[in-house]
């Protein structure tokens, strides 16, 4: 008797596996993808990361397989050395899953962290996030974390 | 007969991110611990309570670490300073596996960390990583956490 005997290899457990994880800091007063001090991960079966700064995709996770999950940001703020007095800062930013406009949010707060569950990631689309700090006149900068998970 | 069994192909690559670890806000003007967690993490290889991971097969994991501060501006002063470190019992022996300061004295801003550290763990070895925001005047905010990688 010859034969084989197919047992599908292990699949990642799905509860909560962080598979794309970006941090970075962004200072001016539009929206853009943050770039200082930018940190990334990702899980190779389900994206890549644009981490050329020549690439018109610059800063955005492309997905590979298609797939559900859930994105946590978490965003913080710093005023600018000018300062502004007695108040925080106002945090910006717009998140983008499959290159569409998911959630945009401006909250007069230091801190904000937000998850978006149940959201379609498309396969050869990008994801990413842009933001900014900008309150009462004056540009601080702005430090967001994205963390992508099944 | 013959046939093949392989139960131990493991679909993790070299480099995959397998873990996450968020320390989250603290709003106070004494040093403190942030108390909010966010975790992610492969079941294939940790468990997590109380801020402890437990590791769940023999693997190497690298640790970069994010800090983040701030502070309100109505009592004046200047920069957050954070501390961060990673404990770890590997083979029952306690030890800091990654440790360092944050520091953004004399500004407003706060400084991101990304160094790396690599470390070797066993079947029920443990890590956890804490952070301290520390600013003597003002009401100040920090937050902080670890990306963690599989070395293959």
């Amino acid at each position: 008797m010859t034969g084989n005997i197919n047992i599908p290899m292990g699949a990642i457990d799905s509860t909560s596996l962080p598979v794309g994880a970006f941090y970075g800091r962004k200072s001016g007063s539009t929206y853009s993808i943050p770039t200082s001090g930018q940190q990334y991960m990702v899980n190779s079966e389900y994206f890549s990361f644009i981490s050329d700064s020549a690439d018109a995709n610059y800063g955005k996770f492309l997905c590979k397989k298609s797939f559900t999950g859930n994105v946590n940001v978490l965003a913080t703020g710093n005023l600018s050395a000018a300062g502004d007095g007695n108040v925080w800062t106002y945090l910006h930013y717009k998140m983008y899953i499959d290159d569409t406009l998911i959630a945009s949010e401006t909250a007069n707060v230091n801190y904000k962290s937000v998850a978006y569950t149940s959201q379609n990631f498309t396969a050869g689309k990008y994801t990413y996030i842009q933001g900014y700090n900008y309150g009462n006149s004056k540009s601080g900068t702005a430090d967001f974390t994205m963390v992508i998970s099944l | 007969m013959n046939g093949g069994i392989n139960l131990n192909q493991d679909p993790y690559k070299n480099n995959d991110f397998i873990a996450m670890y968020e320390l989250g806000w603290k709003d106070s003007a004494a040093s403190a611990s942030p108390t909010s967690t966010i975790a992610h993490y492969s079941r294939d290889y940790l468990s997590y309570a109380s801020g402890i991971f437990t590791v769940k097969k023999p693997c190497s994991l690298k640790f970069t670490v994010i800090g983040k501060g701030s502070y309100k501006l109505d009592s004046g002063g200047a920069g957050t300073k954070i501390t961060f470190s990673i404990t770890a019992t590997i083979n029952n022996v306690n030890q800091t596996i990654h440790a360092g300061t944050l520091a953004a004295t004399g500004t407003l801003t706060s400084t991101t960390g990304s160094n790396g550290a690599i470390a070797n763990f066993n079947i029920g070895d443990t890590f956890q990583m804490s952070i301290t925001h520390n600013h003597n005047t003002s009401r100040a905010g920090v937050d902080g956490g670890m990306f963690i990688q599989l070395i293959k």
